[in-house]
């Protein structure tokens, strides 16, 4: 999976994709979600422009996983700082905005 | 027992283990277990080859071996760029910040630096052998000290058949064979094989971590 991202990074909205069906089915079959997946996802969700659910699996992997917890919540401070900047030229934070995102508010989900 | 039924499982043996000739004696985990780290931080590879490719496919073998042992492993991608973000986007670099500066960064409790020595395939005549190496260096995030480290060397050349059938035929497989090994050498199984090796094997590799059950059994030590 990772592996595939790496072999060809481009392909962004597949490996988003392909993410969010893994992190559903580790939901139904694990007994607990591994380490970093929740975070992954989440990250992945941000850099398609989706920070209010990337927020959500940010909260989800510090939730399941208190080791986590101090980086998360970085993350959910940048995400939220970055949001309340938003819609403006350029963003102010730690983090550059993520790419392809229209000024304004993106629907989630859009296609390009 | 007959001869033959002893070589065959004797030479599987070999093979798997070839790269690390004597048996590794037992490690001294007296400073892991004072670090006691119970989330690793898994930072981008020093790719010390000239192979482009290898060092984001390689990262990709890691976690999942890692967190098996029972350690919260944070999401090696999204360090990656957030590192990337923070100016670090060369590995040497990382490898070089302060362990306790990177831990913070992440709240990690550890760090894991690794680096691939080899990452070749070599064409002969009629067959490719393939050869990873690897580096595994972990730090307390505390102290910075090194709690825990192994090197790795794993080569692989496709067996030529011998005996049975033709030998042209044999021949003739053996050249399909490496012509497919040349066109898409397979990395990959083989780095999963020295991963596992690395952190798995009881007595030298990763001593499980709290979110394994064996955790706080498997390293005490023999009086």
């Amino acid at each position: 999976m990772l592996y595939a991202h790496y072999a060809n990074p481009q392909d962004s909205e597949r490996y988003l994709e392909r993410l969010g069906q893994i992190v559903q089915k580790a939901e139904v079959e694990k007994d607990r979600i591994p380490p970093g997946l929740y975070a992954e996802y989440g990250y992945a969700l941000f850099e398609a422009g989706r920070l209010d659910e990337a927020i959500i699996y940010y909260q989800k992997e510090r939730e399941e996983w208190e080791e986590s917890r101090v980086f998360m919540d970085k993350m959910i401070r940048n995400t939220r700082r970055l949001k309340e900047n938003r819609p403006g030229p350029t963003p102010g934070g730690e983090l550059p905005p993520p790419a392809g995102i229209p000024p304004g508010a993106a629907p989630a989900g859009e296609a390009k | 027992m007959s001869r033959r039924g002893l070589l065959l499982p004797l030479l599987g043996f070999l093979f798997l283990s070839l790269g690390c000739a004597a048996a590794p004696p037992k490690k001294d985990y007296t400073a892991f277990r004072a670090a006691d780290p119970r989330s690793i931080l898994i930072i981008p590879v020093v790719n010390n080859t000239t192979n482009v490719e290898a060092p984001g496919l390689f990262l990709s073998t890691l976690p999942i071996p890692v967190a098996e042992r029972g350690f919260y492993v944070f999401p090696v991608n999204m360090v990656k760029r957030v590192l990337e973000d923070e100016g670090l986007s060369d590995p040497n670099i990382v490898h070089t910040a302060d362990t306790a500066r990177l831990c913070n960064l992440f709240g990690a409790d550890s760090v894991l630096y690794v680096s691939i020595e080899a990452w070749t395939a070599q064409y002969m005549l009629i067959t490719t052998q393939v050869t990873v190496e690897f580096d595994y260096v972990m730090k307390d995030g505390k102290t910075g000290d090194t709690i825990w480290k192994e090197h790795k060397k794993v080569v692989y050349a496709p067996q030529q058949q011998s005996g049975g059938g033709s030998p042209l035929a044999s021949l003739v497989a053996a050249a399909v064979q490496a012509a497919a090994t040349k066109a898409a050498p397979n990395y990959m199984p083989l780095a999963r094989q020295a991963n596992a090796e690395v952190i798995n094997t009881p007595g030298v590799g990763l001593p499980a971590g709290p979110h394994n059950k064996e955790y706080g059994k498997d390293t005490v030590s023999s009086k």
